[in-house]
Order: C-alpha cells, then structure tokens, then sequence
C-alpha cells in the first residue's frame, strides 16, 4: 500500500475484553477505500466481534476506530456509514421483501416516490423483481440472502460488513454467489469487510487478508502472499494444506541457507534468503501441488529428490492427492492434476520418486 | 450482547427511554408487591386491638412526645405454642404435596400422548387441555360438588348400578380435596410438561434403541431424564400455589380438612384477629421461600439456556 | 397397537374424560327443569331466565368483565415493558430484586398476596387519605399487580426466542433504538401480547381470593357472588352461568385456534 493513499478504514489499537477474557487484543488494520478485504479465523479468533466493532453493535474496551478520517469509536450504529449483513440475513418477518428493502431508507426520510424508485432498481439489480410482496418465510436461502444485500447497499454505505455471507449456501450456488458478490462491489465501489472460517471463500473474494487467532491478527496481505509466503506455522497450516518437516540450520548469509532436513533427504541449499537465520531449529514447509510424483528418476541432477512408497491415494476427479511415505519414514502428501484422461499410471505400493523446486521451499521459524 | 443495550445508553434521550421503561414496572412492584409484604411483616409484630384498623400503630407517640417503637412476638409465640398452627402446616404440605405427586403421575402420560400425536390431533388435543384452563377454576371445583355430594350424581350412579348399596361420604373430606386439586391443577401440570415433550428430539430415541435399549429403557434412559425440567416446573407450579390453597378446602374440605390457607382467611375474617393471621402469612411465606428461589432459579436457567 | 401405546391411548382417554365429565355434567344439569341434582325434571331453560333475570348476578358479571378489561389492559402493557427490559437489559441496577418481584406472583399462594395487599391499602388509607373506598379501584390495581408477572414471562420467553440480530439490523438500518422496538420488536411479539392480555383477563375474571380481601361494600364481583351462593350447596342458576362461560369459552378458544391455523397455512405458500 503506498504512502500517498490513506486509509480508508483505520482500526488503532482495539480490543474488546469480555471480563478477563480478550476476544479482540490491540489489533490494529488499514483497509484501502473500494477494498475487498477479508478477515479470516477459525470460530473463536475474535473476527465476529471485530466485525461488530465496526457496525457499532459492540463498544471496544480499548483503541479507536477511523472511517474515511472521522472517529467512530463510540458512534451508535444508526450513525454510522456502515451497514452489516447478517449471516442469518436477518429479515424483518412480519414486513414484505419490498418493505425490508426500503426500510433505511424509510429511517433517513427519504420521499415516498423516491423510495419506490431506488427499491425497484435494487430488487432488479439482485435479480428479484418479481419478489417485491413475498414476505422472508416465502424465500429460499439464496434469495433470502439476496434480500439482505439489498437491505445493506440500498443505503449507499462507505463500508458493508459481511458475516460469513456463503456459509449457508450449498456448493453450487456458493460459487456463483462469490462472483455475483465480486461484481457488486466493483461496480458500487464499496469497501467490503467480509468475515469467514471458509479460507476459500476468503482466497476467491478477496483482494487481501488478515488471518486472525485468539483475538490478534497473525499476517496481512494478499491472498497469493498469504498462501506462499506464510509468516508462520500458523498461517501456512491454516490456508490449505501443506506438509512440514524438521530442520537444522548449517550456514546462513546474504547469498544463500543451507539446512540439514532429514525428511527432504540430507542437506539443501536455498538462494536468496528472505532473512538471515539465526535460530539453529528450523521448520521447512512444502505445498503438496508443488511436489512431483514420478516412477522415473528425475533427470535434472540440480533437482533434490527423495524416493517412498504411495501408501494412500484419493480421487478427485480433477486432482489425485497421494500419500507418500519415503524411505527415511516421512509422510509427504503430494497432490497433482489429473491432466491426462487416460488410466492412472501411479498406483497403491508403487515406488515413486518426489521432487521439488529449491524455491517451492519455505523457512518457518519453529 | 445486544446492540439494543448499548444504543440506549447513547444519548440522553434514549437513556431516558430506558429509564421510563425500567422504571415504570419495577416502580409499581416495589409499591405493590413488595411493600405490602413488608407491612405484613410489620403487623405481624404488632397486638390486635378493637379499633380501625384493628392493630397497634408501629410508631407511637409517649407523653413526652417522643416516638417510640411498639413490637411484640407475641403473636409467632401464640403460633408457636398453638399445636394447631403447626399441624395445619404439615397437613397443608402433605396435602398439596401427595396431590402435586398424583396429578403428575396423571398429567405425564396426558403430556406425552399429546406430544407424539401426528398433528392436526396434536392441536386438538392440546386446545382440549386449555379450554378447562380457561373455564372458571371455581365453577369446576363447583362442579365436583353436585358429583362427590352424599346425594349427588356419583353416589347415584354407584347405586343405581348396584356396585356399592350405601351412599360414600366423599364430599367435605380429604378425598374430595385431593380429587378437586388434582382437577383443577392439571392443565397446569400438562402444560409445562408438554412444552418439554415436545422438544424432545426423536432421533435421540431412535439412537437409544438402535443401540440395544428396550422400549422401557429408552424411556427410563432417555426421555424420563431430559423431561425433567418440565416435571420440575409442573411441580413447582402446583405444588407452592396448593399450599395456600383456600377454594378447594373451602368448597370440598370438610371441619377437620386443615389447611393453612383455609386457617388464614378465617383468622382475618372471622376473628378479625389480623397480627395472628400475618402473622401466619409470613411463616407461610417463610416456609416457601426456598421453594421459590429454587423455582426462579430454574426459570432463569431454562431462559438461558433457550437463548 | 403395542403395550406402549395402549397405555398412553387409555390414559389419554381417561385424562379427557375426567377433565370433561364434570364440565358435560354441569352442562347437562343446567336444564334439568328439577332444583335436585338426583332427581331429573326434564329439559327445561328456566334456570336461564332465572339466571338473566337476576340483577345481582348481572351486576356482578358487568363489574367483573370491567374490571378484567382493565386490568388485562394495563398489565399486557406493563408486562411487556417488563419482558423486555428483562430479556433486553442484561444488567440493570436491581435486576435480581426485578426477576423476583416478577416469579414470585406466579407461585405464591393468593390468600398471603390478598392479605398483603389489603393491608397497603389500609395503611396507604390512614397515610394519605387514599383509597378511601375499596372497590373497583384497589380490586383492579391487585389484579393488575400479578397479571403483570404472567405477561412478563410470556413476553420475556417469546423474545429470547427471538433472535437479536433483527433488532441489530433495524439499529445499522438507520432506527434508534426506541424506534427498533416499535417497528420490528412489538409487531414480533404482538400474538404474544395477545396471548398475554387473554391469560390476565381470564385470570382476573376468575379471581375469588384476592377480590374477597381488597373490595369493598358495594364492589360484589361475580366469583365472590357466585361463591357465597354455592358455600350453602348447589345452586341451579349458577348452572346456567357456568354453561353460557363454557360456551364462551369454547367459542373463544375455537376462533383463536382456527386463527392461528389460518396462519400456518399462509406460511407453506411458496
């Protein structure tokens, strides 16, 4: 983010103490104006009442919060430009889809005729028009969710806050949704804050991420530096799947590392070090997609390898996921395209060989 | 937390919203509910005299002008030493106790059937619980007068069908007592009962005897223990009421039929002895102050737990 | 049908039977042309037009049904207020010594709750003057006191039911918060109130203990008449008047629960 843009939401310093409990601990957050942000956690890490921190539905116990520049910390949420859409949509029951639309904007008195206008247009724009006299009990999950997106946006806000916006859709319909969602925000503009579980929901969506844990946030960034430039255990175990192991530090300087890593065969050097290391325990990190499974020896002398067994494999009709335990014991799950239609080569108790690139390799601290 | 709670401690103007609301309710609950406890509390320390009202002043004012004052034990002592007092308490617990027991023993399967019955029966039968509900609970004590009397119709219906060949003295004894409590307090038994029923999740059921349990156990083991808290309430809510009863002793007790409730209302209105009949009223109130207490307690842990 | 059911089924019988059979047999006997119980007359209505021609009784049933529609009024208002604070509010100064005053009516025995009203009132008499006459007035506010309580929990448990979220998205949507209760909370919770101002009118009409210790000279409400005739033995009329309740009753109960099908319907339409 360059230093010409402010940000558009500043969170400084805030945490929210439930007693002696610390849901949300001194985290601080810039989100860029017309960003697709997301805050991604396990149920627990405190990313449902940051998020509410920001709608106003809970005060901070400590810290500020800024939007576009003015402080919101203690505004109630009727004055805040910010609208939060509830991951049980939250209908009004006893009022029509078309009334629930209009209601903020019944709140702001705004004209009649007005109302009837922008409601139309809305219902439209989430492809609902017809829908305008059914009440929320006549709706299904998807158009229930449609009704609230168009509850939250019909009010223009500068932030819309989204609770776990797909977690009760099924597959299908949450894939279509994703981008349906992607659209939206492009063309109104709006920041999203989007807060999930789903880390694939957070990777499709998002334009960066914060992994949260225990109230604190563990890394920030965009998706793709989140999945192959983890800052910690935590994060590369979090997102996906990967396979750790073991290792020692030998020798580290500006050029290159060199570890010792039983699992990966002996002794391994890495180029360009994203930091000197200093620690002699060290983890290594590989992606199963970034390992390649082969019955023939691979070729190029440069590449490391190691040899093992397929003790496991599972089919998913566009990728294989193989387990493979090498001949030091280790378990590497390595999992490949399905780019050949053609009969599987690699079976159950065939001898394969697994390589890697250097640079696929990533240096944790323990 | 709701944000509701939050919001209305944001302005002036929403906080005096807040404060209306509190205090309007609690305002005319502390005047009258719990002051007129207090006053029975203070009168039962005071002597009866012949006078309106007929009791000594709590404050009284000596020759020299100073308030001074007046309280006497007198009447807890009078209770105390009056052998009656003491067993028409434990006969009002009994009482209300044995009938709290059989109209459960009654009301649980009532509940239960209800609670399985495919739905549009369901309905049916639960408004068939509630319509008595609604009827007049002195009519229907009324009712089992012109049945229970020496010459009423259940008497006359066992003798015309030759099954007994004397009248049964049913009406004004214990027995008629029981039959009307149980009567009238099983809507409130089924109730409560039902409410639990009817949540309870049959998979859990169908888990049990999958796993080997016969139709008796998955009852003992499954259903009887989560419906305990519907027992509990049903319990509560017949048993601490029919304590004090006073209607169905009144209307089908006989002499001999003690009951406390009974015992206060005639102390008050007929000796006019009112020290004597707080007096009463605040051991009653002493003695079902735990069962209360246990009572809220359970209505707030069953509201939580729902939320 | 296996022993299980057999069971239930009989005592799901018994159960209706001995609820209803006392109710079928008052029904019956307010038409016994004869005043005995054990002997039969023959159909006859007279007890009826003895029962409408009766002014005292008439009097009486005006005064109750006056005071009930009151006393049901004020309560529903005053319990919903209640029921939210105490499902709303999680903590306020004095909320343990709140959620007692509200249990405790639903439970304690009403001749201790009688007594202790009528005693208010009498110090409250010698204190200030008022109420100088008891009657409608201190027969009203007592009904009205523990009516409340019934409201508070019927209200208080429908709105934990009730998810949070949606008074939270009216408060984001732009509704301060008395608002919020107004537009989306009390139009939820309104069968509830219903339900709530039906419970306190019944509860009122049938009330004999506590009216007998706070009226008054003149204030005869009709439990407290109908209970001073029927102390002496069984009384005809009164027949009459328990079967035209019933019938009200009925009728009530039938129109409630033909509503709330209604209802049901409407819902499954897609």
């Amino acid at each position: 983010m360059n230093d010409n843009e402010k940000a558009f939401i500043e969170i400084r310093g805030i945490s929210k103490y439930f007693g002696d409990f610390a849901a949300v601990y001194k985290v601080d957050l810039d989100i860029k104006k017309g960003e697709l942000f997301s805050i991604l956690g396990a149920s627990g890490s405190g990313k449902t009442t940051l998020l509410r921190m920001m709608a106003g539905l809970e005060i901070p116990t400590e810290g500020k919060i800024f939007i576009d520049g003015i402080d919101m910390t203690n505004v109630p949420p009727y004055r805040r430009p910010v609208n939060i859409m509830f991951q049980n949509y939250a209908l009004f029951p006893h009022m029509t889809v078309f009334d629930n639309i209009a209601y903020g904007l019944k709140k702001e008195g705004v004209a009649k005729d007005i109302i009837q206008e922008r409601v139309s247009k809305m219902l439209t724009l989430v492809k609902l028009s017809e829908y305008g006299k059914r009440k929320p009990n006549q709706l299904s999950g998807g158009q229930s969710q449609r009704v609230a997106l168009a509850r939250s946006l019909i009010k223009e806000p500068k932030v819309l806050l989204l609770d776990e916006p797909l977690a009760a859709l099924d597959k299908k319909l949450r894939q279509s949704t994703q981008f349906e969602l992607i659209d939206i925000q492009e063309e109104l503009g709006v920041t999203f804050v989007i807060v999930t579980h789903d880390q694939e929901e957070a990777m499709t969506l998002s334009d960066r991420i914060a992994v949260m844990e225990e109230g604190e946030f563990v890394q920030i960034g965009a998706p793709n530096l989140i999945y192959e430039h983890p800052k910690n255990k935590f994060v590369a175990d979090f997102i996906g799947n990967i396979n750790m192991f073991d290792a020692t530090v030998i020798d580290s300087n500006e050029q290159d590392v060199s570890i010792h890593c039983e699992a990966l065969g002996g002794d391994i050097v890495l180029q360009k070090p994203s930091h000197a290391y200093n620690i002699k325990e060290i983890s290594v990190a590989l992606r199963p997609e970034k390992v390649m499974i082969d019955k023939q020896q691979p070729t190029d002398e440069n590449i490391d390898f190691v040899t093992g067994i397929v003790e496991d494999f599972g089919y998913f009709g566009n990728l294989s996921i193989y387990r493979v335990r090498t001949n030091n014991g280790q378990i590497i799950q390595v999992s490949q395209q399905n780019r050949i239609r053609s009969e599987h080569t690699i079976k159950w108790a065939d001898e394969v060989y697994l390589s890697w690139e250097s640079d696929s390799l990533i240096l944790l601290e323990s | 937390m709701s944000g509701l709670l939050i919001s209305l401690d944001n302005s002036f103007r929403d906080r005096l919203w807040k404060n209306t609301i509190v205090a309007i309710p609690y305002l005319w609950l502390l005047l009258f509910f719990l002051a007129p406890f207090l006053i029975v509390l203070k009168i039962s320390l005071a002597d009866p005299i012949v006078a309106q009202p007929p009791f000594t002043p709590l404050f009284q004012e000596s020759e020299n002008g100073s308030f001074s004052i007046f309280t006497t034990f007198d009447n807890y002592l009078y209770l105390f030493q009056d052998s009656l007092y003491f067993v028409t308490y434990l006969n009002s617990v009994k009482l209300a106790f044995i009938s709290t027991i059989l109209a459960l023993l009654i009301g649980y399967p009532i509940a239960y059937g209800i609670a399985r019955s495919p739905q549009p029966t369901r309905n049916i039968l639960l408004l068939m619980v509630v319509i008595p509900f609604w009827i007049s609970f002195l009519l229907r004590v009324y009712a089992w007068m012109g049945i229970l009397k020496t010459k009423g119709l259940l008497n006359g219906f066992l003798l015309w069908t030759g099954i007994i060949d004397q009248p049964l003295e049913l009406l004004y004894t214990d027995t008629a007592v029981y039959i009307g409590m149980i009567y009238s307090y099983l809507p409130f038994m089924i109730l409560p009962l039902y409410a639990n029923l009817e949540k309870l999740d049959i998979r859990l059921l169908e888990a049990a005897s999958d796993l080997g349990a016969k139709r008796w156990e998955v009852f003992k083991d499954v259903t009887l223990p989560l419906s305990v808290p519907g027992i509990i309430a049903g319990c509560c809510l017949m048993f601490i009421p029919a304590i004090g009863e006073y209607v169905i002793p009144a209307l089908l007790g006989g002499a001999d039929t003690l009951m406390i409730g009974r015992v206060l209302f005639d102390e008050f209105f007929l000796n006019r002895d009112w020290p004597v009949a707080s007096a009463v009223a605040i051991v009653l109130v002493l003695l079902l102050v735990l069962p209360i207490v246990y009572f809220q307690k359970r209505q707030n842990e069953e509201l939580l737990s729902e939320s | 049908m296996n022993k299980r059911s057999t069971f239930i089924f009989s005592m799901l019988c018994f159960g209706f039977a001995f609820l209803y059979i006392p109710i079928l047999l008052v029904i019956i006997y307010s038409f016994n042309d004869s005043r005995l119980v054990t002997v039969w007359g023959g159909w006859s209505i007279r007890w009826y037009i003895e029962l409408l021609n009766n002014e005292n009784i008439l009097n009486a049933a005006l005064l109750s049904f006056r005071i009930a529609a009151i006393s049901a009024t004020v309560a529903t208002i005053f319990g919903t207020m209640a029921g939210l604070i105490l499902a709303r509010l999680r903590a306020f100064k004095g909320r343990l010594l709140f959620t007692g005053m509200i249990a405790a009516p639903l439970v304690m025995p009403e001749v201790i709750t009688g007594l202790a009203l009528l005693l208010l009132f009498v110090s409250l008499q010698n204190l200030i003057g008022w109420p100088s006459q008891r009657g409608m007035n201190t027969i009203t506010i007592a009904h009205i006191t523990f009516s409340m309580a019934y409201v508070a929990v019927i209200i208080q448990s429908r709105l934990t039911e009730i998810n949070e979220s949606l008074e939270e998205a009216a408060l984001d949507l732009g509704a301060r918060p008395a608002r919020v209760i107004w537009d989306i909370t009390l139009p939820i919770i309104l069968p509830a109130m219903v339900s709530g101002w039906l419970l306190a009118f019944t509860l009122s009409l049938d009330d004999l203990v506590i009216s007998s210790f706070v009226s008054g000279p003149g204030a005869t409400t009709l439990p407290m008449l109908i209970f001073s005739k029927v102390r002496l033995g069984i009384a005809p009329d009164i027949n009459a008047l328990a079967t035209i309740l019933i019938l009200l009753v009925t009728i009530g109960v039938g129109i409630a629960g033909w509503i709330m099908h209604r209802q049901k319907q409407s819902k499954t339409i897609s």
